[in-house]
């Protein structure tokens, strides 16, 4: 259902794959957001960081709010193309504090058909306006930091 | 080797492939259609695990275990269900984004059962059309899910096939199902590919060619390059100035040009071969636009011609500048408009053989397989071609000229092998002619109750890399700007220039699109000044029967101007008393090519062995629906009933040559030529039935006759009838965007009133992006720089509440009344849209697309 409706859905951009140790940038698993969210959607994975069950959030927003890192986003329902990552370090830097991580290589954006997909601060990010939700942008990516949220790539 | 599932089947697929190339090339799924292969258009939507994807993006070694559906996998209920539900809301033109539309559907219906208009949006709104503006494609998506739950197909609402009845068009359940063909869906045995070498450069004398490495590869077929060609090098609409391909010593023009073409077993190979193909240049400087072409000093875009002016037209009639020297109110102001994409969803492509008869068979997709006929012979110098169209996956003038018909044509021609030539998106883009960028200076007189004086006018535009139908866009942008109104003292010159850009030629409008926006600018400018409303000044200066047009025309009985300003007066007043920023403008367009060119309507009407009528006209249908107009036709003036008739798309060697799908003329032209043939058709059915006529032929043929541009005569017939429209915009306070846009068309006779509508709709949202956001950005190497999904194309969630009215108005005497719809439909809205955003913020905007609204595209994102 929620995947029809155009409602944005938060959205935590940190895939954990550092396990909270040495990004500085990703989730730090403080459990803020899972107190405020009025629907319980929110919980801490084996990780260690933030996850929303996207079929029980209704878009509040109070995670946004709450979130230290500030790496929560509400993120439009029919948009399945997100970046889980928020590290702005530099190629090597930022490969080496997680084995998920965005490195800024700019893939995405060569491959992006509709200039949706760009590379500011190291880090890619997605236009939601603009994105057509082709998932071109998910398969090309080589670190696998950008999620199909429709869970099919 | 990747494990899937299609359509319920296990399937193997190499790894490595695309699941879209795997669909259509190993299982020949060509429902799934290849509209870009860079994930942006939506035509390859399929449905994996019941989610829309393209199938363009996931290789198939990563669908291991998942469940891939087409629309040759819905069940029969759902084949049935959605071929009606988008019959019926008249959702289906060109066809070709329609597959991916009705799994978009199913994916949201098998989740919603009774979605919102809201949720339908959003579900189709990664999925792009040109053709429909969305508008009844989310009433099918209504309609279906209606149906789905009452579980039973009712029967069509209009069942009578006579003129004014909405039927079915007759090929939507081939284009819904998907088993319509488009050219890139044949793969005939032993077919090769073919692929041009583009130039490196857009200004460039090309001093040799080595393909020797090319040659040599494994796989390679032929190396074709100038000096094979056969027959004429340049080919071209009017003027013959297209370069099939550059030989040795020749300019290039723009980074289209063919230098040589490479002919292989497979796609992959054509890619290799391309690279190992050495060719030598010698850069030259090039002529970015017209202001550098103008120039004295400036290089040359043809060694054949003396300068850069491709074509020149001065209108005149009555003492324009006497007139605005006298009136009370003058205005004056530049204005300019941009390159436009077509974007049709169908990227060019031809598929030729030689067939039985050892004629070289073109199965093409363009606006009229005559000219495709045409052209190739003059290519080929021989005879010896046919040409049949296919489907048509959208045109809007952009399938008019040469693009690959004549390179399919000569491999094989040379090679007699059978061959498919099909542009990448990139290449559609950079190939066909766009829209003309416009510049324009008008002065406009009123007297104090703004009764236009006398209008004086300078254009020039970009006609880039070759004429194509620069010269005749020129002159409708010429012989339009003056508007429907009755005024007799009016003035243009223009000038379209060659440049080193991609070409410029016909696109739905045909260069009124271009100055109407100024026109109908000033128009609402000057009523401002003068104290009246838009609509006011528009009733009172407005084109009646009897009356003169400033071209010396007398308009007909048909004419409907002020019709269509009074029916949209309750919605404009309503608009206006409720504080809204509204906008308004007005348009008229001819239908038929007019000027004192032979503009030849024919049909044929054969009855056949199956004891049915088969209606030949060489005129194509590309997605406007003429098919269903000539069905109606007939059913209206015999005594025929629908099951009696076959619609043959066109060919060259039993159809008629009918002209071009363009200038709006097919409905009235051949439409006029089929009722022709229809008398006959009735004379010979008296006492008879149709099983009595077999083998018999009924021809009919009607010149639509017109005076020439200047011609020496009072009033001189410039077209055999116009279509007028008003059209108004209105903006939310709230969002800065469109609330509503209200589109009022008099046709003449409406054929199909709920094809009109469609038309309406398609064109009016292509006007939107036209006036609020689509840009063709050029480079300074003169390459287009902007992908297909950056082109600023709108999408179903953003398209406003669109109202299309479709008037009657009896008067015209040929085609039983009916006046084309096709391109009017765009001229007025940027005008409309640009003055509610005057009316938004005070800001008077000359330029398109709009600058300081919410639709203008963000900094960074080009």
């Amino acid at each position: 259902m929620s995947r029809f409706s155009p409602a944005p859905l938060a959205f935590v951009a940190c895939n954990g794959g550092c396990h909270n140790a040495s990004c500085t940038y990703g989730c730090i698993g403080c459990g803020g957001c899972v107190s405020v969210c009025p629907t319980g959607a929110i919980t801490i994975n084996e990780d260690g960081v933030a996850q929303v069950d996207r079929s029980g959030c209704v878009g509040c927003g109070a995670c946004v709010e709450a979130c230290p890192q500030g790496i929560i986003h509400l993120w439009e329902g029919s948009v399945r193309a997100a970046v889980r990552c928020s590290n702005q370090e530099a190629g090597k830097a930022a490969r080496e504090a997680c084995q998920m991580s965005c490195i800024g290589c700019g893939i995405c954006e060569k491959n992006c058909p509709s200039g949706a997909a760009k590379v500011t601060h190291n880090l890619g990010a997605i236009d939601q306006s603009l994105c057509l939700s082709c998932g071109m942008c998910i398969v090309k990516c080589p670190r696998h930091a950008i999620v199909d949220l429709g869970n099919i790539f | 080797m990747a494990a899937f599932f299609v359509n319920g089947q296990t399937v193997q697929a190499k790894a490595g492939l695309t699941l879209l190339r795997f669909l259509r090339d190993e299982l020949k799924l060509t429902s799934v259609k290849d509209g870009c292969s860079e994930g942006a258009c939506g035509a390859c939507t399929v449905l994996i695990d019941g989610v829309p994807c393209r199938a363009c993006v996931p290789k198939v070694e990563s669908l291991e275990g998942k469940q891939v559906l087409t629309v040759e996998g819905l069940s029969p209920f759902e084949k049935e269900l959605y071929t009606f539900a988008f019959g019926e809301a008249g959702a289906v033109q060109c066809g070709f984004c329609i597959p991916g539309m009705v799994l978009c559907a199913k994916s949201l219906l098998d989740k919603v059962e009774d979605p919102t208009e809201e949720q339908i949006r959003y579900a189709i709104r990664n999925n792009y059309c040109r053709c429909t503006g969305y508008v009844k494609i989310i009433a099918a998506i209504h309609l279906a899910a209606k149906l789905k739950k009452e579980g039973v197909i009712p029967a069509p609402s209009h069942r009578d096939w006579k003129l004014g009845s909405s039927v079915h068009r007759l090929d939507v359940q081939e284009k819904v199902l998907g088993f319509g063909k488009y050219p890139d869906d044949w793969y005939l045995p032993g077919m090769v590919y073919g692929s041009a070498l583009r130039s490196q450069y857009a200004r460039a004398r090309v001093l040799g060619i080595d393909d020797s490495k090319a040659k040599a590869l494994p796989g390679v077929v032929a190396i074709i390059t100038a000096k094979d060609i056969p027959g004429e090098n340049k080919v071209g609409h009017i003027k013959h100035d297209q370069y099939s391909l550059i030989p040795i010593g020749g300019l290039t023009h723009y980074l289209g040009d063919a230098i040589a073409l490479v002919v292989a077993e497979d796609m992959a190979t054509v890619e290799k071969a391309k690279k190992l193909i050495k060719v030598s240049y010698e850069p030259l400087p090039a002529v970015h636009g017209p202001e550098e072409a103008w120039q004295p000093d400036a290089p040359r875009v043809f060694d054949e011609e003396k300068d850069n002016v491709q074509a020149y037209k001065h209108v005149a009639r009555g003492d324009a500048q006497g007139a605005i020297d006298k009136a009370k109110f003058v205005l004056q102001r530049h204005f300019e408009t941009p390159w436009t994409e077509h974007a049709f969803l169908e990227p060019e492509c031809a598929v030729s053989y030689m067939d039985e008869d050892g004629y070289v068979r073109v199965l093409s997709t363009d606006q009229s397989s005559h000219t495709t006929l045409h052209e190739c012979m003059l290519l080929l110098g021989t005879d010896k071609v046919r040409v049949q169209n296919q489907l048509v996956g959208g045109g809007f003038g952009g399938k008019e000229d040469m693009s690959v018909q004549h390179h399919a044509a000569l491999i094989t021609y040379l090679t007699g092998r059978a061959v498919k030539v099909k542009l990448s998106r990139a290449e559609s883009l950079l190939i066909h002619p766009k829209r003309h960028p416009f510049w324009m200076d008008f002065t406009i007189g009123c007297d104090e109750n703004g009764i236009i004086q006398g209008v004086k006018a300078k254009v020039y535009s970009d006609t880039g890399a070759f004429a194509s139908l620069g010269g005749p866009v020129l002159e409708r942008a010429c012989t339009h700007a003056a508007g429907p109104y009755n005024y007799q003292n009016f003035e243009i010159e223009g000038t379209a220039y060659y440049t080193n850009n991609p070409p410029a030629g016909a696109f739905r409008g045909f260069g009124v699109t271009q100055t109407c926006f100024a026109m109908e600018s000033l128009l609402n400018e000057m009523a401002e000044k003068i104290g009246i409303s838009p609509w006011e000044i528009r009733y009172r200066n407005a084109i009646r029967p009897g009356q003169e047009l400033p071209n010396g025309q007398i308009v007909g009985a048909e004419t409907g101007l002020v019709e269509t300003l009074e029916a949209i007066k309750p919605y404009y007043e309503a608009a206006v008393a409720a504080g809204k920023p509204v906008g308004l403008a007005c348009a008229m367009k001819n239908s038929g090519v007019g000027v004192g060119l032979p503009d030849w309507g024919r049909c044929k009407l054969i009855v056949e062995a199956d004891r049915k009528l088969h209606i030949y006209a060489g005129a194509s249908c590309i997605g406007q629906g003429l098919g269903t107009v000539l069905v109606q036709m007939v059913v209206s003036n015999t005594p025929l009933q629908r099951e009696d008739i076959v619609y043959e798309r066109s060919n060259t060697w039993i159809a008629p040559d009918s002209g071009d799908s363009s200038g709006s003329r097919q409905t009235l032209v051949t439409g006029e030529a089929c009722r022709r043939a229809c008398e006959k058709v009735s004379e010979a059915l008296q006492g008879h039935t149709l099983g009595d006529l077999v083998g018999q032929e009924f021809y009919g043929e009607y010149l639509a006759k017109t005076d020439r541009l200047g011609a020496d005569v009072p009033h001189p017939v410039s077209h055999v009838a116009y279509g007028y429209a008003t059209q108004m915009a209105v903006l939310s306070r709230d969002t800065g965007k469109l609330e509503s846009l209200v589109a009022v068309h008099d046709v003449g006779k409406a054929v199909n009133p709920l094809s009109c509508e469609g038309q309406i709709e398609g064109g009016v949202v292509m006007s939107m992006g036209y006036a609020l956001r689509e840009q063709y950005p050029i480079d300074e190497n003169c390459k287009p720089i902007d992908k297909f999904g950056k082109l600023g194309l709108f999408r179903a969630h953003e398209i406003p509440k669109i109202t299309a009215i479709v008037l009657d108005k009896p008067g015209l005497d040929v085609a039983c009344g009916a006046i084309g719809i096709g391109e009017i439909t765009s001229i007025p809205t940027a005008p409309a849209i640009a003055e509610a955003y005057y009316q938004l913020d005070g800001e008077r905007r000359t330029v398109l697309p709009l600058i300081h609204t919410p639709y203008a595209r963000k900094e960074g994102h080009r």
